[in-house]
């Protein structure tokens, strides 16, 4: 039994959630997270649940009453995590988990990193429609509320990006930061998501996308020769295979070109493996990150 | 019924067949289809596709392709049909001189039956299915009008007829030969037992009773006669056939006596000296010695080269089957009655003081000449003696009966022939080899459509 799987049944989304964040970040180098603000607000009284690294000691001294700082950038930063619940997501190596199941356990774990750092987060998706299932917020419990709601995402639909992300450029009212996890196996190469995404860029919001994919779909597994089908698609089956060079070859210029053409909007593009650990894919997201 | 000139193909044929069957048995099924969120990537390889489907997995394939082996295998193995044959078929031989009561007699071995008629004479005319009653009523109608008038007919050329019925059955399986006939020796032939080899089966034979002779006027009606010797039951049977009693038990003279060889009994010895001077005696072959010489009509000689036997001349009237020759020639003061074809007497005739003596230089009831229809002629003429009437055919030749020797020839032995043995030769089977040629090439279209299309990606 695989670890994921074990993880799975022991504790479901949370442990999964919670075992990357922890393994994050055990191998972070205390490098300044960028995006939590540093900027000191000011003081408000102590609350059970907070943390007692922010509690003013001096001013508690000062004053024998509790009270903690609160800084500028943890009550503005509003993020989203938007999710690709399309039918495409639901696929699977052998013995690994589903590129939607990987995502929900990204999306859990970046929920877990940013609300600790004190940002808002919200959730949406798109797939059988554009949705924002959870509102961003930061206050105490709302981790809960996200990993419910991610734990609910099914995959359905086969429908674009770029809805969801009109919705959510609707709902940030300020500069934001959006992270989508996607495959980007869309029509027209993704041209709408691309444009979509270029444009919440444009308007100052932070984007990064997290591209989650199988191997058996970058072709660095063999496989036998067998016939093909789409279960989304009605067209019918192929006979090919997909562990030949031809193969891998196809699969690496589109999403190099999907790459390019959002580096051009300035638009971040982390491409996953789900065979790999979550945490090595946070790293990878934070090494984006570093200042 | 399908007859296969060349079993070795089809059974080829029905082992390559096998060899499909055993590849889809041995053969890992393929893998099932396997999903992927997009073929975008994917390209369509026939090559792929002709090995996966080379395993053939395909039911409806698979069967196309043993039955298109099957079928070369058919077209190479020469198949014919024939249309299956029923039940047993009855020729009937008819003589067409036979009375109105044979008539009916054929009627009724026809009744119920599929058959062919063959009414003969010296010919043959054939008759099949729904000619056949119109055939039998003008029969009826001529033999009733006609009455007993005596008519040649031919055992020989009846049964020559025989060898092509075959063509006029091809429906029956076997058939069945009946002989409806006064079974006289003026129907039997020299060419009589090789016509009767020709069918292979027996020959039932429905005797018609001969209708009453007609007795020639010059003919006593009360001349008798008594024969002595080998060979006699023949001349009897002739004596009779012309008109004469034949007597048996010694008594008062006959008109006639018989002595047909040397080894004769004592009565005969007693009968010979006991003839009076109206009495003709004939002797013939080996009873020569018991004529004194100056009455016989003949002057032996010593047989060092014997001639071989002819047929015999009786005023024109040959008559064939003499088993022997005599050496000799007729004595001083004897007439000739018969020649051998090449001149030399054969029956000499010498009247004396005590009576008329005939010798034949043959005997007179050995060989094949009793079977001649001539014969009762001979033995009319020989038993006329010393008179010099010209010959001539008496009323009733045709009616001799014939013995139980040429009625056994005739009946033969088994039953009905088989009519495919008969048609072994020349078979009437229609070929399928195109038939199934061509049915090979619609299977082999099929099964290239069905393979071609399932290796097309769509």
């Amino acid at each position: 039994m695989s670890t994921w799987s074990l993880l799975e049944r022991l504790g479901g989304l949370e442990l999964l959630a919670r075992t990357a964040v922890q393994g994050f970040l055990t191998g972070l180098h205390r490098a300044p997270y960028r995006g939590a603000g540093q900027d000191f607000f000011g003081h408000r009284a102590y609350q059970q649940g907070d943390e007692p690294r922010h509690i003013d000691w001096r001013l508690f001294g000062r004053s024998d009453r509790l009270f903690v700082r609160e800084y500028r950038e943890d009550a503005n930063l509003q993020a989203y995590l938007i999710v690709d619940t399309s039918l495409s997501m639901d696929f699977a190596d052998p013995d690994g988990p589903t590129k939607l199941r990987y995502a929900q356990v990204m999306a859990g774990a970046l929920a877990h990193i940013m609300l600790a750092a004190g940002d808002a987060v919200g959730l949406a998706s798109f797939g059988a429609g554009a949705r924002v299932h959870v509102p961003a917020r930061s206050r105490r419990g709302h981790l809960h509320d996200l990993l419910l709601e991610l734990e609910r995402l099914r995959a359905e639909g086969g429908g674009g990006a770029a809805g969801t992300l009109e919705l959510v450029g609707g709902v940030l009212r300020r500069r934001g930061r959006v992270v989508v996890l996607t495959d980007m196996l869309e029509e027209n190469a993704a041209g709408e998501t691309v444009d979509a995404l270029g444009r919440m860029r444009a308007r100052g919001d932070e984007v990064i996308v997290l591209r989650p994919l199988t191997r058996t779909e970058e072709g660095t597994v063999q496989r036998r020769a067998a016939v093909f089908y789409d279960p989304e698609a009605r067209a019918g089956a192929v006979h090919g295979s997909v562990s030949d060079p031809g193969y891998r070859a196809r699969v690496q210029a589109y999403y190099d070109d999907i790459g390019r053409r959002l580096r051009e909007r300035d638009v971040e593009y982390v491409p996953l493996s789900t065979a790999d650990p979550v945490e090595h894919a946070l790293r990878a997201w934070l090494s984006t990150r570093l200042v | 019924m399908i007859d296969v000139a060349r079993p070795g193909f089809l059974i080829a044929g029905a082992l390559l067949a096998l060899v499909p069957l055993v590849l889809h048995l041995l053969a890992r099924r393929p893998g099932r289809p396997v999903p992927l969120p997009t073929l975008r990537f994917v390209e369509p390889s026939i090559r792929t596709a002709l090995r996966l489907q080379r395993r053939p997995s395909d039911i409806l394939l698979l069967v196309f392709r043993m039955l298109l082996l099957v079928a070369i295998g058919a077209a190479f193995s020469e198949p014919s049909w024939t249309p299956a044959r029923h039940g047993t078929a009855t020729v009937l031989l008819l003589d067409a001189a036979v009375p109105a009561a044979g008539i009916d007699s054929a009627r009724r071995a026809l009744d119920g039956t599929t058959g062919v008629l063959i009414v003969f004479d010296t010919a043959a005319a054939t008759f099949t299915n729904t000619a056949i009653p119109a055939a039998l009523d003008s029969l009826r109608e001529n033999a009733t009008a006609t009455g007993s008038a005596p008519k040649r007919s031919s055992f020989a050329t009846a049964l020559a007829a025989l060898a092509g019925v075959h063509a006029l059955l091809p429906a029956a399986d076997s058939a069945r030969a009946v002989l409806v006939t006064v079974p006289r020796h003026g129907a039997w032939g020299r060419g009589v037992p090789a016509a009767r080899a020709t069918w292979p089966g027996g020959v039932e034979l429905i005797e018609v009773p001969a209708p009453p002779l007609e007795r020639r006027a010059d003919v006593a009606a009360s001349r008798t006669a008594r024969v002595h010797g080998a060979g006699a039951v023949y001349v009897r049977a002739a004596l009779e056939a012309v008109g004469y009693r034949v007597v048996a038990e010694p008594g008062p003279d006959v008109d006639v006596l018989f002595v047909l060889d040397a080894g004769t009994s004592a009565a005969a010895e007693g009968d010979f000296e006991a003839a009076g001077p109206d009495v003709t005696v004939v002797v013939a072959g080996s009873a020569l010695p018991l004529v004194p010489s100056d009455q016989a009509p003949w002057r032996a000689a010593a047989a060092t080269d014997p001639l071989p036997p002819t047929p015999i001349d009786i005023g024109g009237v040959l008559v064939a089957g003499a088993a022997a020759r005599g050496a000799g020639d007729a004595a001083a003061g004897a007439h000739v009655i018969a020649h051998w074809l090449d001149g030399r007497p054969a029956v000499a005739a010498r009247e004396s003081e005590r009576s008329c003596v005939v010798y034949s230089a043959t005997p007179l009831g050995a060989g094949e000449l009793p079977l001649d229809p001539a014969y009762p002629l001979l033995i009319q003429r020989v038993a006329a003696g010393c008179s010099r009437g010209t010959a001539a055919a008496p009323a009733g030749t045709d009616a001799q009966p014939l013995d139980a020797g040429a009625l056994a020839l005739l009946r033969g032995s088994g039953g009905a022939v088989a009519l495919r043995e008969a048609t072994a030769a020349g078979s009437t089977g229609r070929p399928l080899a195109r038939a199934a040629l061509l049915v090979a090439l619609l299977l082999a279209g099929v099964e290239t459509w069905l393979a071609y299309r399932r290796t097309v990606p769509r």
